[in-house]
């Protein structure tokens, strides 16, 4: 991991994180478990502001380098977080699947590795995510939803702090390259 | 063309998911459905490792809580034994002082009944001794008991005083080879000598072969041995059998099998009569045959009952006023029982004037007259015939050590 450096120099110097297979399907799983799962205690109940998803789609999409790869992970981890959370389907599966497109876009472009980076990163993309979510709400299903702005700050700053920490965790499972 | 295609390739892609996407959406809110295939395999994918997850939970919070349910169970359980062993020693106990209440009020009704002059006394050991059955007592000398005073209990006699102490006694036990004492059958009045054979069973000798003695007759004791007077209860007869010029017959005395923690001595003996045996077997019930005298049990004492006294009281006084009981309007003025009648609540002063009506001048003790009968308050006055200083049926919680009825006063004249 360079340190001290975030633009990225040359194409030679993109290298796509790989990871085995089963990370491919245990982490987003594990995410959506976590999600749906401890919730439902009532001292755990504060998981669910936290959007682990999110978390992992935009990880996947920055080490993997691959706007295709990004968005479709985005698109699938989305579409079964509407199939779990009993909403119309396409809801989080927009919100994600541009996020992940997104994300790696941003991944081609810059050094991801550094915990700064990462952490302004997941600060934006939770509120863009947010507030892409609040317009398909108000705009394609005409629900009065509100967007509380110094919560979604606040909550996109504690997202982005378990973010960094998350990622941490993440590089353990990368193959050696 | 392609090249466009394979330029602008990801953005393509992301815009045909997206509008995909929106196309899904906009379905679902137009037909107001769902789509149960994607959510199906969905849920599929995510709820059998959730119900996996949640059973390891569920198990592993329950052993946990089973632990510390089982561990506070058991030292529960352990406190409770505890509890009931402390609860059981004190019923024990309670049963105890309760079977001691119990027989010190069946020895003071006995007592009371029982025209000869008696104290109480209690058991206090036995005393060892090659075949012989002794038993001791803590009266002696000091309370009176002399050598040979018989000692008895409500359900028989129970032996004589050995040897006196100055605090205690010892007693010759009814079933002891060196025991004698003179009997009375109770139908045929058959006369005869009680002995006693060791292990808890007696003997009656002398008895001619001619002479009928039943078995299961009572034996009744017939003061002809000048020990015990006549008429307390001995035995019941268990066997009958001829040898020769006289009859065996073995007896189970009723004193001594209960092995009595609290006895009687007699110190003044006074003979009383046998009573009559129970009638044959009658189906129906039959009251006690009327004596030839006229004397029957249910006959009225000398004087009346205290019942009596108070109904002559009461009618003196309305005499007194002038009052006619049984007439008069309801509502009427009744008589004045408060007023002061000379001879009757008051001093027999010819010169002092009965109390006016009308005046409040409730009776005291000072002021009744020595000998008139004052009206008794109900379950507070002891049975007229019983001794003084002889606790109440019911005495008060905490039930108290049973206390040893004294000496009755000789109220009978003798047989």
């Amino acid at each position: 991991m360079t340190r001290g450096r975030i633009m990225v120099d040359s194409a030679r110097e993109v290298r796509r994180a790989s990871y085995p297979v089963w990370v491919y399907f245990a982490v987003p799983l594990a995410s959506l478990l976590i999600q749906v799962y401890l919730p439902l205690f009532e001292t755990l109940r504060f998981i669910s502001r936290i959007e682990l998803p999110l978390l992992v789609t935009i990880y996947f999409a920055l080490m993997r380098r691959s706007q295709l790869r990004g968005l479709t992970i985005g698109a699938a981890l989305g579409l079964a977080q509407d199939s779990l959370f009993q909403q119309h389907i396409g809801m989080y599966g927009i919100c994600k699947t541009l996020v992940g497109y997104f994300s790696a876009s941003i991944g081609m472009q810059f050094d991801v590795e550094h915990p700064l980076v990462r952490l302004i990163l997941c600060f934006i993309f939770y509120l863009f995510h947010q507030f892409f979510y609040w317009l398909l709400q108000r705009s394609l299903l005409d629900q009065p939803a509100l967007f509380d702005v110094r919560t979604e700050l606040a909550l996109a700053v504690i997202n982005a702090v378990i973010g960094v920490a998350l990622f941490h965790f993440l590089d353990k499972l990368r193959q050696p390259e | 063309m392609e090249s466009i295609f394979s330029r602008y390739r990801n953005i393509t892609i992301l815009l045909v998911v997206i509008v995909a996407q929106i196309i899904l959406l906009a379905w679902q809110v137009k037909s107001d459905s769902d789509v149960p295939m994607v959510r199906v395999w969905a849920v599929t994918a995510v709820t059998p490792v959730a119900s996996a997850i949640e059973s390891v939970r569920n198990g592993t919070t329950g052993f946990f809580s089973n632990y510390f349910e089982l561990k506070n169970a058991r030292e529960q359980s352990r406190q409770l034994r505890t509890e009931l062993d402390r609860l059981k020693l004190e019923n024990q106990l309670m049963k105890n002082e309760l079977a001691s209440a119990q027989r010190a009020e069946a020895l003071a009704g006995f007592q009371a009944r029982t025209p000869s002059k008696m104290i109480g006394a209690r058991v206090i050991g036995a005393t060892p001794g090659s075949g012989t059955t002794s038993v001791l007592i803590d009266r002696g000398s000091a309370s009176g008991v002399r050598r040979g005073m018989a000692v008895v209990t409500p359900d028989g006699i129970v032996g004589r005083v050995l040897a006196v102490f100055p605090f205690a006694s010892q007693v010759l036990s009814v079933t002891d080879p060196g025991f004698a004492a003179g009997v009375e059958s109770q139908k045929n009045h058959v006369h005869g000598v009680l002995k006693g054979v060791g292990s808890n069973s007696a003997r009656v000798d002398y008895v001619p072969t001619g002479q009928k003695i039943e078995n299961g007759e009572m034996l009744y004791t017939s003061g002809e041995d000048r020990i015990f007077p006549k008429g307390l209860p001995v035995g019941k007869v268990t066997g009958v059998r001829d040898a020769g010029s006289f009859q065996e017959i073995d007896v189970e005395p009723t004193g001594a099998e209960a092995a009595p923690e609290e006895v009687l001595v007699i110190l003044d003996p006074v003979h009383e009569s046998i009573p009559d045996g129970p009638a044959g077997d009658s189906p129906v019930f039959l009251a006690p045959d009327v004596k030839p005298d006229g004397q029957n049990e249910l006959s009225t004492p000398v004087g009346g009952t205290t019942a009596d006294k108070m109904i002559d009281q009461y009618k003196k006084i309305g005499d007194a006023q002038k009052h006619v009981y049984g007439e008069g309007l309801p509502g009427s003025t009744p008589p004045n029982f408060n007023l002061k009648v000379p001879g009757v609540n008051a001093p027999a002063d010819p010169a002092a004037p009965a109390t006016p009506p009308g005046t409040p001048n409730p009776p005291t003790a000072k002021s009744a007259a020595p000998g008139a009968a004052a009206p008794v308050a109900t379950g507070a006055q002891p049975h007229p015939a019983a001794p003084a200083g002889t606790p109440p049926a019911n005495p008060p919680q905490p039930l108290p050590r049973p206390a040893v009825p004294n000496p009755a006063p000789v109220t009978q004249p003798q047989h």
